[in-house]
Formats: structure tokens, C-alpha cells, sequence
């Protein structure tokens, strides 16, 4: 009992250490946000706001359309995020637990897309998009990200781990495959889906680069490009950066604490025991 | 739509022949998006962002729009970090550039000797010509070929914090001595001496090439033949940057061409220009900025370059004439265009009409902005150098700040990049356009 | 014996019956993603292949045939030697950084102490920073004179350290940041795994005796060895692609410090407008990664018999 207590205590002071680590930056972020944008230089700093400034965030919405930007950029992530998991759990079950010809060279080719740098595939991929009239619109902001192997890749490894039992007892019931699927594995599945889920929807908010490439109108512009419009060449609006930065961070904050209970709820597979 | 009605009221035929014909081409188009001849052309302008001139540029696009009803200018802007790699040559790549754009002396070189650019000379009247200064045009000239219009001149000087100064009792440093002399006495643990930029870019060139003017060195010789840069005066101007880097004289790692260390307190002084002047002004009330002209080396000449961005034509644009009218209407033509915007951006112009417009503002008659105006008629503009050039300059000011390189051996190795560069097919092609 | 329970695969009897079925199902379902990913990335990487082999400056239309000389170019350039062996060294810093830490994070998270909820969202604030907003703020901490982090050195006596202004204390500086904002996503998929293992399991090995370390050895370890896996490969691939960060800290500096592989391609491709030897070292890079990410899945594997 007194080693129980002294482990629950050591991992608290290590969760608490490792805490403060990953959280300061945000408490930065969250406390220039309520400074003037000279207090937010100062030296020495201070986590405390002399003066506060609240109307920071009314600045962030008002000095650029960034309610539009935010409604763009959850267009996007949401859309890419829904298709993507619908169709990477297709594939990382094929991959995983169906026997096909091709499959070994399959799963090589796709992860294979994501070993060339994205820089290498700006060029050729503007012009695919001109070619299919998706510059500065939504379908290329969407489609592009859609197919991804990084899903692919983690819902294999997933349903890897998904018991032949199971998979046994549905065909026995008398499902075909592609029922077994949609019936048996996708549910249990929902944990891995939720974190899947989270980091697609955070990889589509957050992209910048691809966005910058393919809009060239003030109304496609999504939030990173929002946020680097407090950026200037010669000065920069500090204060307003990390309002607009905290502002931006809400959704998937948001999105993480709805999600998270379905991460942790582990699966319960019934069926297994015996 | 415009009506024809003020042309067919002359002649019944016309306005006949007139609506029978956009009848036509209403029922031929249905709702397709290409332009019928009295839809206006659309211009698309791109720029780097800024929201300093971006009021500006609205107010004198709105302005260009309503006076001219064949023309449409969409002013589009990009983050300035990614302006001209990610997005302006990605997309000249594809064939979704822009019409007009801005464009910089460091990168004019990217796209000139490759024909991207309309040459715009004959725009340029005698009077104009002559309303610049003489080196005003330099970088974007070759032969006779003018690639651009510069409305901006962003002059260097040396930015400082007059009341620490003044509290330390310390001399504006006039020399290059006095300068490392300066900068080690107003070291303390929490502030630097002096700033000078650490990022490995063409901003850090930029602020270096006065320091190698004023030894009396160049980087390559007239005739783009070969490299000086190892040359006494050159090694000279990348030793006193390794000194002063050295001995920690100089802020180990800068932020930006903001100047905030200076409002900050974390440095004494800055070499930076007058861009930033108005910044500090806004953010650090308190503090008294002085400007001084950057010190020489002993036998050395006052030097002073000044960077600023031109308007430019892009030779792909399809509708050239209308972008040549544009780009020329913005800052080749009426001054108040030129005054207000280097108002609003608190710079110079390199038009002399539009600086003896600006030096009557209140700003420009108060220091420090006002220690500028007498070096602006000599100051030198940020020259055009290939990317391969500028890259072997970054690569020894790197070295020599943060290696600890020889500045000799550093110098070396920049002249022979330079060498190799200047005796290669691409060198070839760029020393021919110089020359010409 | 347990983990054995868990490998898929119909056994052999049932195999010939359910192939042809199988296989035009499974085709079913991996089409869509396959012809998406062909359109979006098979498309351009065959083209950078196609382009290692000419002389272009990206954006006029011509282009001249030169054979390997793009390769020969890149392999006698000492900026892109200096490269190679940059992102190698992130490449070792930054796996077993996050693998480790994401791992062990998640092994926290999963004993569900009291409180666990809110470390939980913690852990992952950093994946809800943007990039941009992240790198400003740990320059900031890393500043030399007056940052966080010499002033805690310098409180408890340690020299200050020059950070980003050192060549190689950069390349840990953004290794870090790097790090920093990842981890988050790692923790949660390796998160996902660990509970997923069947709690029958758990409880059987504790009822027969094994402590926490025992079990997690013997039984959750075994268990989550694909996403361990899938984290190794992914970070690995992540760490020899990684730019953003390093753009906005260093811009591949001081003196080289921080000039990645990526780096190299962007500054041929976008500043010198070397479209050639912009596509030889991408499709370089793609075979290093390819090498690698396949030794990983190979060695990982172990002896299992799936796939």
C-alpha cells in the first residue's frame, strides 16, 4: 500500500513536471494575448498582464475577417477529416485483414507517398489543380488532403491488431466481407478513429503551405494565413498574433475534449473470451 | 453593364447592329465566366503583406478601378516570408501568376534574364528619367531594359538608444574602433551592444554591404569577371563582424528587422535604416531613438545602401498594355500616388519630387528620420545579385559569425563559389544581361 | 501465446474458400484512397523523377535533357553532404525522443489516476499551437540574453548557452520544438492502443501475480507492437521531412546547423530556381526514406506471421 501511494505520487509530480513543459508556451500564448503589444516585448517578461486588454479579440475580428477565415478552415478540416476516416478505414482493413493479390505492393506504394517532401510536389500538383479549375476554391483545398497514407498506415496497424474471432463469428453469422466491416470492425474502431480524427482535423486547420499555393482571393484565406496577416515586414502586432492564435486553437481544443472520453474508452471486443 | 445607349443615340444602325450583337453573345455565353468585350479586364497586383500599406494600396487601386471602367485591379497579398519563393514563382510555374507585381533588387535576377519580365523603358519620358536619382534605376536596368518601378528607398543608418547613451556617457561611434569600442562598453549581461541580423538571408547581406563599401571593397568586379570579396577591404568587413560577434559585442540571435531589441532595452544599437522608426515610435514611447550614419573603417568612405521594392510586369500577363498602364500609373506618373504611400511607410523615395513632398512632413523634420535626408542623394541601392552570389556572401558572414571562421579562409571560400558561379553557363548568361 | 490469439488472417481451410470473395472486397475498399493518392502523389513523384533528369528553371518552357549530371551535381555538393548528415543527426535525436516520450506519456495517461483528465488535455495543448505561434514562442525561451531557459541555467550556476546561435545547439533547439508539438498526436494513438488491450488480459496476469511493469512487459507491450510500429516509422519519416519550424527559428542556420535535406531541395527549387537538382535530391531523399521506413517494418515485425 505505501508503494502504491508513493508510485501515484511520483507519476503526479512527473505528469506535473512534464505538464508545466508542454503547457507554458500556451499560458505564454493565452497571457500576450491580453497585453499591449509593447508589454508583450517587454524585458524582464511577465506572465501576468500589467494592464489587461481584452478588446485584443475584438481587434482580431475586426481588423481582418477572421470569423471567416475560421468558418473556411472548419469547411475544410471537417470535410477532409469525415471522407478521409470513412475511406482509410476501408483501406486499412483491406490492408490489414483481407487477402488479395497486390496487397504487399500496395501498402509499399502508399506509404511510399509520403517519403517525398511536399516541397517536391508543389509545382506538378498547382498545375493538376489548373488543370482541374481547382485554384482557389474549396475542392483544392479539400480533395488534395483526402487521400492520405498516414490514415491508411494507422488504421492498418490497427485493425492488425482485430481478432480472427471476430471476424470468424460474423462470417459464420453469414456476413460477407464488406458487412463484417461496416457491422463488426468499424465499431470497435471508434477509439483509433477518434484520435485519427483529431489529428486530421488539427493537420487541416494548422496547413499552411498548400493553402498559400492554391488561394489567391482575400475571401478563400484560411486561419494560418489569417494569423500571419498580423505579421508585417517592418512591425508586427504581437498582442494580436497570440489573441488570434488563441482564438484559433479553441476548435480543436473544442474537438479534443468531446473526443477524448471515446479515446480512452478503450473497446470492449466482445466475443473474445472463450 | 455599360450601357451603349449615349452611342446609339447618334446612330439608330449602331445601336440596331449594337443589341443585336450583345443579344448574341448573351444567348451564346449563358453563364460562362469569359470576359465579352464590355466586361472589364481583370489585373490581378500582388504584393507582400503589410498593413501599413494596405489602406493605401486599396484607396489608390478604388481610385485606378473608378477612373478606368475597361480595367479591373485585384490586389492580392501573401505573407512576406513566403511572397516571392512559395508563391510568385510556383505560380509563374503553373501559369496562375499575376499580372503586376512587386519584386525585390535580390530576386530581380530570378526572373529578368529569364524574359518574365516586361521591360517597361517605354513608359519612361525623358522627365521621368530624370525625376529619379541617377542610381535609382540601376538595379533593375540592363542595357536599356528598365524591369521596374521603385517608389520605396529604405536608407540604412545606424539606429541607437540616445538616452542610455547619454546616461553611459559614451560618443556615438564614428569609426570602426570606436564602434567595437562602443558596443563592448554598453555590453551587460542583459544587453547586447549592438544588433546585426543572424538569419542566413539576404537581409543580412543587406545590412553588410555598407560595411564593405565603406572599406573600399566590392564583391565582384565591374565586369562580373571574378570575385573581390577575399580581397583585403572584404576580409576587413567580415572581420569586424566576427570581432564583434566574438568578444559577444553583438546580440547572439536577432529577431527580425524590426529593431524591438532597441524599445526592448536588449541592445544599445542597432544597424538597421529608417524602416523601422515608425515602429519603435508606436510601441516604445519612451524610448529615444537616435540615428547616426554607420561607421567607417579608418581611410574609409561614409557608405550607406538603401533596399526598397519595385512595381513590375509580368511578360506572361495577358494583357499586357492594360498592366503596363497600371504598373506605370502607380508610381511613374502623379506623385501624390508615391508621397502617400512612403508617407504612410515613413521611407524615402527615390523620386526626387516625391522626397521634397516628404521631407516637408513633420516626421522628416525631427530627428531621427531627419539624419537621414542628407545622405539620400548618395546612398547606393541594394544591389541585383544572383542567388548564387548572394548565397556565397551569407555563407562567410555565417561562418565568420557563428563557426569561428578565419575571415580570410571564409572569404576565400566565397570567392571561389563566386568564381565557379561567374565561370558557368548561368554566370555567363548573367554577366552578358550586365554588361549589356 | 496470448499475442498469437490476436494475428489475423483466415486459417487455411477457410482461405480457398473466401479468396476470390476477399479480394474483390478488399478491392472495394482500398480503391477510392488508391486512386486518390495516385492522382494526388503518385502524378507529381513520378514527375520529380522525370525532372532529376533535366535542366529547368521551373517556370520558361524549356528544358534540357543532362542525364545523371543533376545527381553527379548533388553528390559533389558539400551543402548537400552537410545536408545529409543534418537531417541524420535530427533523424536520431528526434525518434527516440517521441517514441520514447509519446510512449511513456501515454503509459501515464493510462493509469488513470485521479486527475488524469486534465493531464490529458495538457499533454496535448501543444498539438492546438499553431507552428507559426509555437516557434515564436520557444525562440523567445531559448533567447540567449534574456530568454527562460539561461536565466534558469544561470539561477542554479550553469553557464548560459548560446541556443540558437550555435550551429549545433540549434539542431536540438528545433529538434525540441519539433518534438514538442508532435508528441501530442503519438500520445493519443499510442493512448488508444493501450487501452485497447483487452482488460481480461490484464486482470488474468494480475490475478496470477504480475506486477504493473510485468504486465505492461509481457502483455501491452506485445500487444501495441504495430502502432509502436507505426510510431517509429512515422517519426522517421516525419524527422527527415521536417521544415516548418526550422523555417521560421534558424532559416536552415547559423552556418548551416539546421540546413535539413528539405531545406536543400526548397532553396534549389525556390531561391536558385534549380528545378533539376531540386528533383535529384527529392527523389535521394525518397529512397533513403523508402530504405529506411521498410527496414523499420521489417525489423519490427519480428517474427509474426501476418502480412
Amino acid at each position: 500500500m505505501r508503494t502504491s501511494a508513493l508510485r501515484r505520487w511520483s507519476i503526479r509530480a512527473l505528469m506535473i513536471l512534464i505538464g508545466i513543459v508542454m503547457f507554458f508556451p500556451f499560458a505564454w500564448m493565452v497571457s500576450s494575448s491580453f497585453k499591449s503589444n509593447k508589454e508583450v516585448l517587454a524585458y524582464p517578461p511577465s506572465l501576468i498582464p500589467g494592464e489587461w486588454h481584452p478588446e485584443n479579440f475584438v481587434h482580431v475580428f475586426t481588423d481582418v475577417p477572421f470569423a471567416l477565415y475560421m468558418l473556411n478552415s472548419a469547411i475544410v478540416a471537417v470535410t477532409v477529416t469525415v471522407v478521409a476516416l470513412i475511406l482509410h478505414a476501408m483501406s486499412g482493413y483491406a490492408l490489414a485483414t483481407l487477402r488479395f493479390r497486390g496487397r504487399e505492393a500496395i501498402f509499399i506504394g502508399i506509404i511510399a507517398t509520403m517519403m517525398v517532401p511536399f516541397y517536391s510536389l508543389l509545382v506538378p500538383l498547382l498545375n493538376i489543380s489548373k488543370t482541374l479549375g481547382w485554384i482557389d476554391s474549396f475542392a483544392g483545398l479539400i480533395i488534395p488532403w483526402i487521400p492520405h497514407a498516414f490514415g491508411i498506415f494507422l488504421m492498418r496497424q490497427h485493425f492488425l491488431g482485430f481478432p480472427r474471432e471476430l471476424k470468424d463469428a460474423a462470417a459464420v453469422d453469414g456476413a460477407g466481407t464488406l458487412r463484417t466491416f461496416f457491422q463488426v470492425a468499424l465499431p470497435t474502431s471508434y477509439p483509433m478513429l477518434a484520435s485519427l480524427g483529431i489529428i486530421y482535423f488539427i493537420g487541416n486547420w494548422d496547413r499552411f503551405l498548400w493553402p498559400l499555393i492554391i488561394t489567391n482571393s482575400p475571401e478563400m484565406l484560411t486561419v494560418p494565413l489569417g494569423l500571419v496577416q498580423f505579421q508585417g515586414q517592418y512591425s508586427t502586432q504581437w498582442n494580436l498574433l497570440m489573441a488570434a492564435a488563441v482564438v484559433a486553437s479553441i476548435p480543436t481544443l473544442v474537438l479534443f475534449i468531446l473526443l477524448q472520453k471515446r479515446i480512452v474508452a478503450g473497446v470492449t471486443m466482445s466475443g473474445i473470451k472463450g | 453593364m455599360k450601357s451603349h445607349a449615349s452611342a446609339g443615340r447618334r446612330r439608330i444602325m449602331a445601336t440596331a447592329v449594337t443589341a443585336i450583337a450583345a443579344a448574341v453573345a448573351l444567348v451564346a455565353s449563358g453563364c460562362s465566366a469569359g470576359p465579352s468585350a464590355d466586361e472589364p479586364i481583370t489585373l490581378t497586383f500582388w504584393k507582400y503583406q503589410d498593413p501599413v500599406q494596405q489602406p493605401v494600396l486599396e484607396a489608390l487601386i478604388e481610385k485606378y478601378n473608378s477612373e478606368h471602367d475597361n480595367v479591373k485591379v485585384e490586389l492580392e497579398t501573401f505573407p512576406f516570408d513566403q511572397y516571392l519563393a512559395e508563391k510568385v514563382t510556383t505560380a509563374m510555374s503553373a501559369g496562375t501568376g499575376p499580372d503586376v507585381f512587386w519584386v525585390s533588387a535580390a530576386t530581380v535576377l530570378n526572373f529578368a534574364p529569364q524574359g518574365l519580365l516586361t521591360p517597361l523603358q517605354d513608359r519612361f519620358t525623358e522627365d521621368l528619367r530624370g525625376d529619379f536619382l541617377p542610381q535609382a534605376l540601376e538595379s533593375i536596368t540592363f542595357g536599356d531594359d528598365i524591369y521596374g518601378i521603385p517608389h520605396e528607398m529604405g536608407l540604412q543608418g545606424m539606429l541607437y538608444d540616445k538616452g542610455l547613451f547619454e546616461s553611459e556617457g559614451v560618443e556615438v561611434p564614428a569609426s570602426w574602433d570606436e564602434l567595437k569600442a562602443a558596443s563592448a562598453e554598453l555590453k551587460t549581461a542583459n544587453r547586447s551592444g549592438i544588433l546585426l541580423p543572424t538569419n542566413p538571408d539576404v537581409f543580412q547581406n543587406f545590412i553588410w554591404w555598407p560595411f564593405l563599401w565603406s572599406a573600399g571593397g566590392e564583391v565582384v568586379d565591374d565586369g562580373w569577371s571574378k570575385a573581390l570579396i577575399n580581397q583585403p577591404e572584404g576580409v576587413a568587413a567580415l572581420q569586424l563582424w566576427a570581432d564583434l560577434m566574438a568578444d559577444g559585442a553583438a546580440a547572439p540571435k536577432s529577431s527580425g528587422a524590426f529593431g524591438d531589441e532597441l524599445g526592448q532595452g536588449t541592445v544599445a544599437m542597432a544597424a538597421l535604416g529608417m524602416w523601422p522608426v515608425s515602429n519603435l515610435a508606436a510601441n516604445y514611447p519612451d524610448l529615444q531613438v537616435g540615428a547616426a550614419p554607420l561607421p567607417i573603417p579608418d581611410g574609409g568612405t561614409p557608405s550607406a545602401a538603401f533596399g526598397g521594392w519595385y512595381t513590375a510586369v509580368s511578360a506572361a500577363s495577358e494583357h499586357q498594355e492594360e498592366a503596363k498602364d497600371f504598373a506605370v500609373w502607380l508610381f511613374a506618373e502623379d506623385t501624390q500616388n508615391a508621397v502617400d504611400l512612403t508617407t504612410a511607410m515613413t521611407t524615402l523615395s527615390p523620386r526626387i519630387s516625391v522626397t521634397e513632398e516628404l521631407q516637408k512632413l513633420p516626421a522628416f523634420q525631427a530627428e531621427p528620420l531627419a539624419g537621414f535626408l542628407p545622405i539620400w542623394q548618395t546612398a547606393r541601392p541594394e544591389p541585383a545579385y544572383p542567388a548564387e552570389i548572394n548565397k556565397a556572401v551569407t555563407d562567410a558572414l555565417q561562418a565568420v559569425m557563428f563557426s569561428g571562421t578565419d575571415a580570410q579562409t571564409a572569404a576565400d571560400a566565397a570567392a571561389a563559389a563566386i568564381d565557379t558561379y561567374l565561370a558557368s553557363p548561368d554566370g555567363e548568361q548573367i554577366r552578358s544581361l550586365v554588361q549589356k | 501465446m496470448i499475442a498469437s490469439s490476436l494475428t489475423v488472417g483466415p486459417s487455411p481451410r477457410r482461405r480457398a474458400h473466401r479468396g476470390a470473395g476477399e479480394g474483390r472486397a478488399a478491392w472495394v475498399l482500398v480503391l477510392p484512397d488508391v486512386l486518390g493518392l495516385c492522382l494526388i502523389y503518385v502524378g507529381p513523384i513520378l514527375f520529380t523523377i522525370y525532372l532529376s533528369f533535366f535542366s529547368w528553371n521551373g517556370i520558361s518552357p524549356q528544358r534540357t535533357f543532362v542525364g545523371f549530371d543533376n545527381y553527379r551535381y548533388i553528390f559533389s555538393d558539400p551543402v548537400w553532404m552537410r545536408s545529409l548528415g543534418v537531417s541524420f543527426a535530427y533523424l536520431l535525436m528526434y525518434v527516440p525522443l517521441v517514441t520514447g516520450g509519446a510512449l511513456f506519456l501515454a503509459v501515464l495517461l493510462a493509469q488513470k489516476l485521479r486527475g488524469t483528465a486534465l493531464f490529458r488535455t495538457i499533454f496535448f495543448l501543444p498539438m492546438a499551437v499553431p507552428v507559426v505561434v509555437a516557434a515564436i514562442v520557444w525562440q523567445f525561451i531559448f533567447q540567449p540574453s534574456y530568454g527562460f531557459v539561461n536565466f534558469l541555467l544561470q539561477s542554479v550556476g550553469l553557464p548560459a548557452q548560446p541556443w540558437l546561435s550555435s550551429p549545433q545547439q540549434a539542431l536540438v533547439v528545433v529538434v525540441l520544438v519539433s518534438a514538442w508539438k508532435q508528441v501530442g498526436y503519438f500520445m493519443i494513438i499510442f493512448l488508444a492502443a493501450i487501452l485497447a488491450v483487452p482488460k481480461d488480459y490484464l486482470e488474468a496476469a494480475s490475478l496470477d501475480g504480475a506486477g504493473s511493469f510485468r504486465r505492461f512487459w509481457s502483455i501491452t507491450w506485445p500487444t501495441i507492437r504495430p502502432t509502436t510500429a507505426f510510431v517509429v516509422v512515422m517519426t522517421s519519416i516525419i524527422a527527415l521531412q521536417d521544415f516548418d519550424q526550422i523555417f521560421v527559428l534558424t532559416k536552415g542556420g547559423p552556418d548551416y546547423g539546421t540546413y535539413v535535406q528539405v531545406y536543400y531541395i526548397y532553396e534549389q527549387m525556390l531561391r536558385y530556381l534549380h528545378m533539376g537538382p531540386a528533383s535529384a535530391a527529392s527523389v535521394v531523399l525518397f529512397l533513403i526514406i523508402m530504405v529506411l521506413s521498410i527496414a523499420q517494418i521489417r525489423l519490427l515485425r519480428g517474427g509474426r506471421d501476418a502480412d
